[in-house]
């Protein structure tokens, strides 16, 4: 039985659904734990000598017990392999600067070198939790590490907002090549695999497929303002993606 | 008997016996009779040779509403190292030190689209490019000329914006001393082959700028900044930092006070000729011989950090005594910088707690 340990923001949450109502089943051979907590709450948490915790009283002890069964503390010699959902794009910041970058008006227009870029996509990443707690991981021990990324926003927000994404879609192919660099370099480490968002799911290099959208049980996709979480249909798909790839580290 | 005369009515400050003899060098003050007032709402830009940076600064600590034409990326100032290693927020304009008065000349035509910039870039044995006109802007250069050009492009038009909403420019004036393209007869802030760029006597001339020259130059400056905003003021300074090198063929000690003798006495002859500009002596302040170079540190060419802050204090002590307290007041920029940063914060939290309450709900 391998032990692993799921780690990440609310992304995990469709790895987590996934897991339990479709795919626990076809994987007897794993016994996942998740430990997730939303946006900037796993700051909070406590790096001690094999051990991270979550400080008592902390929105991430909140967090922790609810999506890992009451556990507040990552034992990390307690796992065959720690699995980071999800390391984020920061969409949201790459497409404001997009904006600053292609106004309508020439004249106000601002241009960053790439060299300058390189370094606020570096910052970005550097500034994302999951950094720490890999850092923290690292610096103890040598088990295993996966690193799946983010999926991208849904299909659905370009749908519907056109005129907003045509700024970042200038410039979305330069991002791209900026982001997987910077994770190569910032993700250095021996035994970490970086985890690309399965293929599948996508319906263009910088949009999901709505199918696998999250309309947190909205009937009226015109209601959804959420495009960014995902369904378990894009948990099962990821798990998979993440699965077979510790499969083959386990053969 | 008292004869009556015209020193009798002075004050204190008139005479060197009350004013400067047996004080300490601190005790120095009131140096500054301000013409007008700064709001902490005007809009204030400032440029000039290295010293410029610790005004902005100081003004930007205070809450005045310093502009920055060209901010540095959203969120790269999380990274304050880097983003200062990129030359933002350090002058108003991304140009680096405006070291000469006939620098600060070329750039605001070039912006006005008075002139056309040469498209002279460097190209390095490493295979980056470099803008000769503000040659370590970007700490290893560009990957290409062409983004060089276009980056250059961008700070020409941040200028001309800027400049049309400035109420205040505040301009340090460094150096003399400069290379000039003979052939296509514009100014470099550094000698070619020093910091980037071939060295090629042909075209590369020294020039020193006398005090005529600088003096026409600079008006004529103004006057151009005048038609752009008919209500700016501005506000002249004199940079304390001796020269690193002369090429005058002088002793680099009398060649600094050549030229810093002229930029003074140009500053202090334009105060005079025009209403609408002041002259603030922070080169008194830490250079004059009364201050006993207390200043200075050991190379006795770098200003230490309390001399900043006494010439920065100086200036704002001056203000408050002519115009009295201004209520604090937070930079429009900072304002509108910190509420963008909070509401992407806020708004993915939000969704992301939804999220996860979906997922893990009992």
């Amino acid at each position: 039985m391998k032990k692993l340990c799921f780690i990440g923001t609310s992304h995990l949450g469709s790895v987590a659904s996934a897991w339990h109502k479709r795919v626990a089943p076809l994987y007897p051979e794993f016994q996942p734990t998740f430990f997730a907590g939303p946006g900037t709450s796993l700051y909070q948490a406590e790096f001690l000598p094999d051990q991270i915790i979550a400080p008592a009283g902390s929105e991430l002890e909140e967090y922790f017990k609810l999506s890992a069964n009451e556990q507040t503390t990552i034992d990390l010699k307690g796992y065959d392999c720690f699995i980071f959902q999800s390391l984020d794009h920061h969409f949201i910041a790459i497409s404001a600067l997009c904006q600053q970058m292609a106004r309508e008006n020439e004249d106000e227009q601002i241009f960053f070198s790439e060299a300058c870029l390189e370094i606020v996509v570096d910052t970005l990443i550097e500034s994302s939790p999951i950094i720490n707690y890999v850092k923290h991981i690292r610096s103890y021990i040598e088990t295993p590490i996966i690193v799946s990324i983010t999926p991208k926003t849904s299909i659905l927000a370009l749908e519907k907002h056109p005129e907003e994404y045509v700024p970042y879609l200038k410039y979305a192919e330069l991002f791209e090549c900026l982001f997987n660099q910077s994770c190569r370099k910032l993700l250095d480490y021996p035994s970490l695999t970086i985890i690309e968002q399965p293929e599948e799911t996508l319906a263009t290099p910088y949009f999901t497929k709505l199918e696998y959208l999250n309309p947190y049980d909205k009937q009226d996709l015109a209601k959804v303002t959420d495009y960014w979480h995902k369904n378990t249909k894009y948990g099962k798909a990821a798990l998979s993606k993440i699965l077979k790839h510790i499969k083959s580290l386990h053969p | 008997m008292t004869v009556s005369n015209p020193y009798t009515s002075l004050t204190d400050q008139a005479f060197w016996k009350t004013a400067v003899a047996n004080r300490r060098p601190r005790e120095i003050t009131g140096l500054w009779k301000p013409k007008f007032e700064i709001k902490k709402q005007d809009t204030i830009a400032t440029a000039g040779s290295c010293f410029a940076q610790h005004i902005g600064r100081a003004l930007k600590v205070r809450g005045y509403n310093w502009h920055d034409s060209e901010p540095a990326p959203l969120l790269m100032h999380l990274n304050k190292e880097k983003s200062t290693l990129f030359n933002y927020g350090i002058f108003t304009f991304r140009t680096g030190n405006i070291y000469t008065v006939a620098l600060l000349k070329q750039w605001i035509d070039w912006s006005l689209g008075k002139a056309l910039p040469p498209e002279e870039i460097w190209q390095s044995p490493e295979n980056r490019y470099y803008d000769l006109f503000r040659p370590n802007i970007e700490p290893n250069g560009f990957k290409s000329a062409e983004e060089a050009l276009k980056s250059r492009q961008s700070t020409l038009k941040a200028i001309k914006r800027s400049l049309a909403k400035t109420d205040l420019f505040i301009f340090t004036l460094g150096l003399t001393e400069a290379w000039v393209n003979s052939r296509g007869q514009y100014v470099y802030p550094m000698c070619p082959g020093t910091l980037a760029g071939n060295f090629d006597p042909s075209q590369h001339q020294f020039k020193n700028f006398g005090f005529l020259e600088v003096y026409t130059s600079l008006n004529t400056v103004l006057d151009t900044l005048k038609t752009i905003n008919p209500t700016m003021r501005f506000l002249l300074t004199v940079s304390p930092v001796p020269l690193t090198a002369t090429a005058s063929n002088e002793h680099v000690v009398t060649a600094t006070i050549h030229s810093k003798s002229i930029l003074r006495a140009v500053a202090g002859e334009l105060k005079i000729a025009r209403e609408d500009t002041d002259y603030f002596p922070s080169y008194e302040i830490i250079s004059a011989f009364p201050f006993k170079a207390v200043f200075y540190a050991e190379n006795m060419r770098n200003v230490l950090p309390q001399g900043v802050n006494f010439v920065m204090n100086s200036f704002f002590n001056c203000q408050e005594r002519a115009f009295g307290t201004q209520t604090e007041q937070i930079p429009q920029q900072a304002l509108v910088q910190s509420n963008t940063q909070t509401s992407i914060k806020k708004s993915s939290d939000e969704v992301c707690e939804d999220a996860l309450l979906e997922a893990f709900k009992k």
